[in-house]
């Protein structure tokens, strides 16, 4: 495993191992609903760029990740990646207000909702929304009945 | 070096701009506009792509100081609850509004004669019924006729679809015996002037990628540059000129590359939206006009009006439109004349929203804890994506001249010129107003059988609409340019954008500044003889 930076990329490979982790836990994949993880190759491709998108964007989840895993020490004496599941969770539940996760919720969410198979399951497109466009019934005209029979009620001048 | 001099310089290109070249074009006089932002294309909106709603908020995002384009400039809006929301480009606002489209009601006009409050106008709602109309063939209005609470008005293509969500919200608004009707709005349904119709893309508020929503780059534009109106791009005019006669001489300006130059012009019409007009007009000192051009009324950049916004929504077991559908549904204005009883003067328009974006949605919710994370994520998930619709209550905003528009002392955009900076607070009349929409709004969602209701106010980022800053008047000391829109100080400057509004009406403004442009446009036309008289 290299910890090697680049200028442009600040996350090490520990530090996108944690990434993937907590995407993983604030929402993982599900049979139930026939979806991903937001640690899935793909979604997970597409959160590590958007999060590398900007320099400060970049720094700041660095920032945050080590926040985490300083907790993770000061709890358990280890790093996110060394903890068990039910540990890890119960570390992002006791730092869930923490701008640290706010930030994670941010990207993650981004990321694993604009994937085709989660859209779709939602009944979404999986597809951008143009050119596509999508069909909205027309709806019960009737409705507007009981308005026309109203006499114009706008002011007169 | 100045330029060889033009006939007449519009400044910006959005919907005032585009309009009043449009109708100025048929004197073929020589007519250049100059616009600091930059042609839109179609491809670059955010709906081609699957992240659009990452890129809505980013480079597309309604508040000039988050999106920070180069052709943006800063506003100190840190003294406003409310934000501004413009775009910098040709077609302006038009890129990004949601095509809402009403007319002012004849009693808009005369607010201090029905209410004793704000201004009356200098001109009526029967002054502007044919530019409304010239206005609409241009743009392309679909809506439907009779709609009981205007004066016939033509209407041209067929409403926009009710939906899932346009249904529920009716059929609240039915149970209480409230007005509502399909929304005007300035989206094609049908093919109209070489343009394509809707097909429910559903992110009007990021720019039409289908080119069905009426922005200006696509409907006035191309009539008034095939008809030989020049218009540049990436000009940032910092400054009006004037000559020692006190008359407009033309403008100073930075292209791309920051270069300055000047342009002589007969004629100046400011097109800039009620922060850039006054912000230009202010930054435009002189030894003849130490306090600004065109100001000695003390009135360039006062009266700032915005619509403060309420927001309500409600939760329904089955699914509505959400984003797949046009922003645009249907319209109440049950509630839009005075009526005493209610604690306030004037009302507002309440507008239907079919609902969030996915993104959206999960963002609002997880940020919140009302969609946890981890493993009861998606069922949770699943109560709320499409489950949402309401309505947004646009209120109708009075005239104070404590809300304004001036010159930051420090902010510079690039070019090196002042910012713009407000200074707003909401009215008590429009708390009340915006906490009485709150309690119809949840009247109505509760008849749909909404769940879980929601409301609140201002919408924050909603300074869509800017008004009031260089307001119209008979009467020189209380207003900034008279009753077709010419300045009382400067008589070959003309105003012909949202600054002009002598009130706001409770109604989006654009369909009015495109008719109250023309309406400039053509009474100058009819003076052209006599102009500077």
């Amino acid at each position: 495993m290299s910890d090697s930076i680049s200028s442009s990329n600040p996350l090490t490979d520990g530090d996108q191992q944690t990434l993937r982790i907590l995407a993983g836990l604030l929402i993982p994949a599900d049979a139930e609903f026939g979806v991903p993880g937001a640690d899935d190759g793909d979604i997970f491709d597409n959160l590590l760029a958007l999060v590398l998108e900007t320099e400060a964007g970049a720094q700041d989840v660095k920032k945050h990740l080590d926040e985490l895993n300083a907790r993770a020490h000061l709890r358990n004496g280890a790093t996110l990646t060394a903890l068990g599941e039910p540990d890890q969770i119960a570390l992002l539940s006791d730092s869930a207000s923490t701008e640290a996760v706010q930030t994670l919720i941010y990207y993650t969410a981004n990321a694993y909702y604009q994937d085709g198979r989660v859209l779709e399951s939602v009944n979404m497109k999986s597809e951008p929304p143009f050119p596509g466009g999508n069909d909205v019934d027309q709806g019960d005209w009737s409705l507007l009945d009981p308005v026309k029979e109203r006499a114009p009620f706008w002011k007169r001048v | 070096m100045p330029e060889d001099a033009v006939d007449v310089l519009i400044v910006g290109a959005g919907a005032s701009g585009a309009a009043f070249a449009y109708s100025m074009a048929d004197t073929r006089m020589r007519i250049v506009c100059l616009e600091q932002g930059d042609w839109m294309k179609q491809s670059d909106y955010p709906s081609n792509h699957m992240d659009w709603e990452r890129r809505a908020a980013g480079p597309f995002s309604h508040s000039p100081n988050t999106r920070g384009r180069t052709t943006d400039y800063p506003i100190n809006e840190e003294g406003s609850p409310i934000k501004v929301a413009n775009f910098n480009g040709v077609g302006g606002g038009t890129i990004l509004y949601a095509g809402h489209f009403p007319r002012f009601h004849p009693s808009d006009f005369r607010v201090k004669t029905l209410d004793g409050v704000g201004d009356d106008w200098p001109i009526d709602y029967e002054t502007l019924a044919p530019y409304y109309d010239e206005s609409d063939r241009v743009t392309g209005v679909s809506g439907l006729p009779g709609d009981p609470a205007y004066p016939a008005k033509p209407s041209l293509m067929p409403p926009l679809p009710l939906g899932r969500s346009g249904t529920k919200l009716a059929t609240g608004f039915n149970a209480n015996n409230w007005h509502w009707w399909p929304s005007d709005s300035a989206i094609a349904t049908e093919p109209y002037d070489g343009r394509d119709a809707c097909i429910n893309v559903g992110s009007c508020l990021s720019g039409c990628a289908q080119g069905a929503k009426a922005s200006t780059d696509i409907t006035f534009w191309p009539h008034a540059i095939r008809a030989g109106v020049e218009l540049r791009t990436r000009c940032r005019v910092r400054e009006i000129t004037v000559n020692d006669e006190g008359m407009a001489s033309g403008a100073i300006y930075y292209d791309a590359e920051g270069a300055e130059h000047e342009i002589k012009a007969e004629v100046v019409v400011m097109a800039c939206n009620g922060i850039g007009t006054p912000r230009i007009l202010l930054n435009s000192k002189s030894t003849l006009f130490p306090d600004g051009l065109a100001n000695s009324s003390g009135l360039v950049g006062k009266n700032l009006m915005f619509h403060p916004y309420s927001h309500i929504i409600g939760y329904f077991d089955d699914e509505v439109d959400g984003a797949r559908g046009p922003n645009d549904c249907i319209w109440s204005q049950e509630f839009y004349e005075t009526e005493d009883s209610r604690g306030f003067v004037r009302g507002f328009t309440f507008e239907g929203y079919r609902g969030p974006a996915p993104v959206t949605t999960a963002l609002t919710h997880m940020m919140t804890g009302k969609v946890p994370w981890g493993k009861g994520h998606h069922a949770a998930y699943r109560t709320v994506v499409n489950r949402a619709c309401g309505m947004v209550a646009i209120c109708e905003d009075l005239p104070e001249e404590h809300n304004t528009v001036t010159l930051d002392p420090h902010l510079k955009d690039s070019n090196g010129i002042p910012a713009p900076k407000l200074d707003y607070t909401m009215s008590e009349n429009s708390v009340k107003m915006l906490e009485f929409s709150i309690e119809r709004a949840k009247e109505v969602l509760t008849a749909a059988g909404a769940h879980d209701i929601e409301g609140g106010y201002p919408i924050v980022g909603g300074g869509w609409h800017l008004m009031g800053t260089a307001r119209m008047g008979t009467d020189p000391a209380k207003s900034v340019v008279n009753e077709w829109g010419r300045s009382h100080d400067v008589k070959n400057l003309f105003v012909v954008d949202g600054s002009l509004f002598v009130t706001s009406a409770g109604v989006n403004p654009t369909r009015t500044i495109q008719a109250l442009a023309l309406y400039v446009a053509d009474s100058m036309k009819q003076r052209l003889a006599n102009l500077f008289d």
